[in-house]
Formats: C-alpha cells, structure tokens, sequence
C-alpha cells in the first residue's frame, strides 16, 4: 500500500509533539481538588480574646490560616486546567505523531483487523508470533501497542480488554481528541486499511 | 488479523530514505519544546541570593514601592466626572429578539432569471448569500411575499422563516419550502460550512415558542407531523432533528 507523503513522511516536530502531548494531558486533569479558605471553615468570626490586658499576642479570628484548625492561605481550587491548541497545529502534531512511527519502524499497516474469537489468548499469540508480545518476557516490560480501526470490533474490544499494554480505539476517536498522547505513548501503532485511509485524508494539508 | 500472521514490520518502509529517523528513539519519554521556548516566572522575595530578594526588585522607598498601586480602574479618569457617570446608559436589549433578513419573491424571480441562483436544486442560505440576494444574514433569512404575482418558478428551497403568503405562492408555483431553526452555530456552518473542520450537528429548537412554530405545518416547519410522522413534543422535536 502506498502512503500519503504529506502525512506520514511530515517533518518530525520534536517540539510540536510536546506541546500536543502537554495539551491533551492538562485537559485529561480533572481539577476537583479543593480546600476550604477561612471564611470557609466552620467556625464563629467573633475576636477571640480582648485586644489588651491579656499579656499576649493580639488575635482576632479563631480560623486563621496561622492557628490550628484555622482556614488554608492560596489552597488549591476547584478548577479547570484546559487550555487551547489550535486546530492546525493539532493536525501538525498528528501528522508529526504518525511520521514518527513511520520513520522509527513502529508502524503496521494491516489489511483488515479481523478476530474470529474474542479470547485474549488468541489475541496475545497472534501478536507473539509477530515479536510484538505485550507480556515478553526477554525485555524488561512488554510491548504496548495501539490498534487502530475504523469502528470498534467487538472480538478486538474484548480480546485487549485485559493486556494492559494493548488498546485498541478507533482513527475518528483519534482525530477528534488530537490524540497525540495514545500515538506516542505506545511503542507499536498498527493500523487497518480503512483506519489509514481515514487518518490520511483528514489530516493531510489543504 | 490473519494478515498480520503472514506479515512482519520488515517489509514496510519503502521511501526511509527521505524521512530522516530520529537519533534517539521519539517516545513520551523524550518530547521537548524548543529551547528558549518556554521562560522561568521571575520569583521575587525568595532571600538575596535570587538577585530579587529583599526589595523585589521595587527599588527603594516610594509610591512605587507600596502594594496596591496598579493602574487606575477601568473607566476612572483621573478624578474628573466620568463618562459613564455624566451620560449613564438608559434601555435594554432585547435578548429573544431575532432579525431576520427579508428576501421578497420578486427579488428571488429576479436573481433565478439572469441565472443567479439555479432553481433545479434547493436553494438555502447559503447560496442566496452567496449570489449576494440577500445580505447581512443575521438570525436567518425571511421569505416574504413582495410581487408574489410574478413568482412562477417551481423551486425548493429551505429558510429560517417565511410568511404565509409566501408559503401559499411558492406552493401555487409548484414549489416546495420548509422552515428549519438555525442557532447561530448551525446558522454560520450553513452559510460559512468552509471555514469548519467538521460540520457540526444542527441543533433542534429549545423554546417552547420555537419548538411551537416550527412544528406547525401551516408554517412549514420541519419538525412539523406531517414531515416527520412525530406526535410534537420536545423530546420527539430533538430526535427529528437529530435524524434530519
């Protein structure tokens, strides 16, 4: 099969990469962590002792953020961490993700994804006798592998399910979360026909 | 998978030698931004040795040494009566209102016969914006029935609104029109579809006004029962428009 060279002989945007990767990973956060501040934090706001005569330090609230039990001075919030990247640098990072695996032998373009069981053992030996075994021994950790289709296969869904190394997902899934993390994140991208012929026309240059 | 048992990944790169392989394996663990990219937040208070300790970089005593002198608040003009106080504003907006471009039947006869618009496909929008018959498309376009007399094509075509009379004339000229509800996102993918990536799902009406009038067959509304075969109610005018 011929490949578009627009797309997976791109330049190798070493710097484009991160900066899809850094995006993608601050919209993942979820941002839900949250501390109470002293107006917060139950408790009265009445002065808490007289401002002469006691022979100590002035105080006023109980729940300052310098007493015990007091309220959390710049605590973290509840809040949002995404952040934008513009539509055609997300496409240049894509491109950039797939002529990385082009160019670093790490890409399989395949005819058909097609299992005829959904049993994980069949999946694993399939990928062993091609040396991409997710659970290889002979090296310290297995190979992951990212298994693009057009839709999901339900054998190919169910027989990854349990390799914690292997995901399969689908070439519009990728293209519309800019998914450059799941692309670079994994060692090997195995791509069918249909999935290939998807990703290259949306992503090669108007 | 079958075609992967008689594959291996030696075979596949066949034009390697215009990609020019990284000399480190590219994975997550080695992606960096170019140098000079990125600059370290100046840090100021943090002891002497950080060359912003103790007067953080403020110089010495002044007004530009205290806290809380910033620029002047927005619309604060030095003392002097501002505007916004000396001529306060009066009235509101409208937020529901709608302004429709109007687009009369004689104008629309007028741009078919010297070959503007091709009336053997349906006319939206976009292409009465395009071929300039009607401009500044705000909330949609409204077909209105100026010289309805000298309507005679048979046309279909599909606008945010039209007037009775309208409707009765296109219909008498063997026409065909409906009514679809555009919010402003489906309404710019009409007219404006190049400038988006993907074009979007069109939204179905919210307002129960809205949702009324376009499922109304007198106005030709697309939700309306006779076009989608739907009892009216807000869920079945969603699910209509999702399938159109």
């Amino acid at each position: 099969m011929d490949v578009e060279r627009q797309v997976f002989g791109a330049p190798i945007r070493k710097d484009i990469l991160q900066r899809a990767v850094i995006w993608q990973r601050d919209c993942l956060r979820q941002g839900t962590h949250s501390t109470k501040n002293r107006s917060e934090v139950s408790g009265t706001s009445k002065k808490w002792a007289p401002q002469k005569g006691r022979g100590k330090a002035r105080v006023g609230s109980h729940r300052a953020p310098h007493w015990r039990g007091g309220g959390v001075a710049h605590g973290p919030r509840l809040r949002s961490y995404d952040t934008d990247l513009p539509r055609q640098v997300q496409e240049l990072a894509l491109r950039s993700a797939l002529a990385t695996k082009f160019a670093q032998n790490q890409l399989v373009i395949v005819q058909d994804v097609h299992l005829e069981t959904e049993k994980t053992k069949d999946l694993k030996a399939i990928l062993d006798k091609n040396a991409w075994d997710p659970l290889a021994k002979d090296r310290k950790q297995g190979h992951s592998i990212l298994i693009l289709t057009k839709d999901h296969k339900y054998n190919l869904d169910l027989a990854s399910r349990n390799l914690q190394k292997v995901h399969a997902l689908t070439a519009e899934e990728i293209l519309d979360a800019g998914d450059v993390y799941n692309i670079m994140g994994h060692e090997t991208l195995i791509m069918d026909k249909e999935a290939t012929e998807i990703l290259q026309t949306a992503l090669k240059p108007k | 998978m079958h075609s992967i048992l008689k594959s291996t990944c030696t075979t596949f790169r066949t034009y390697v030698t215009i990609l020019q392989k990284p000399r480190i394996l590219l994975g997550l663990g080695n992606l960096s931004d170019n140098p000079g990219a990125t600059k370290q937040r100046k840090r100021v208070g943090r002891g002497p040795a950080s060359g912003h300790g103790k007067t953080c970089g403020r110089g010495q005593k002044g007004q530009k040494a205290r806290g809380g002198n910033g620029k002047p608040r927005r619309g604060f003009e030095g003392g002097q009566t501002s505007i916004s106080v000396a001529f306060p504003k009066r009235g509101f907006h409208n937020r529901n209102e709608k302004t429709y471009a109007p687009l009369n039947l004689d104008r629309l006869q007028h741009w078919i016969n010297t070959g503007r618009i091709d009336p053997s496909q349906t006319i939206t929008m976009k292409h009465l914006l395009d071929t300039r018959c009607v401009h500044g498309v705000k909330d949609g376009v409204k077909l209105l029935a100026d010289g309805s007399h000298y309507f005679k094509t048979p046309i279909t075509i599909e606008v945010a609104r039209a007037s009775q009379t309208a409707i009765k004339a296109i219909e008498k000229a063997g026409g065909k029109i409906t009514c679809r509800y555009y919010n402003r996102l489906a309404l710019r993918a009409t007219i404006k579809p190049e400038k988006f990536w993907k074009i979007p799902k069109f939204a179905a009406p919210v307002k129960a006004k809205d949702i009324e009038w376009y499922s109304n067959y007198k106005n030709r509304g697309y939700l309306s029962k006779k076009l989608t075969g739907l009892p009216v109610t807000q869920a079945n005018a969603q699910m209509a428009a999702r399938a159109i």
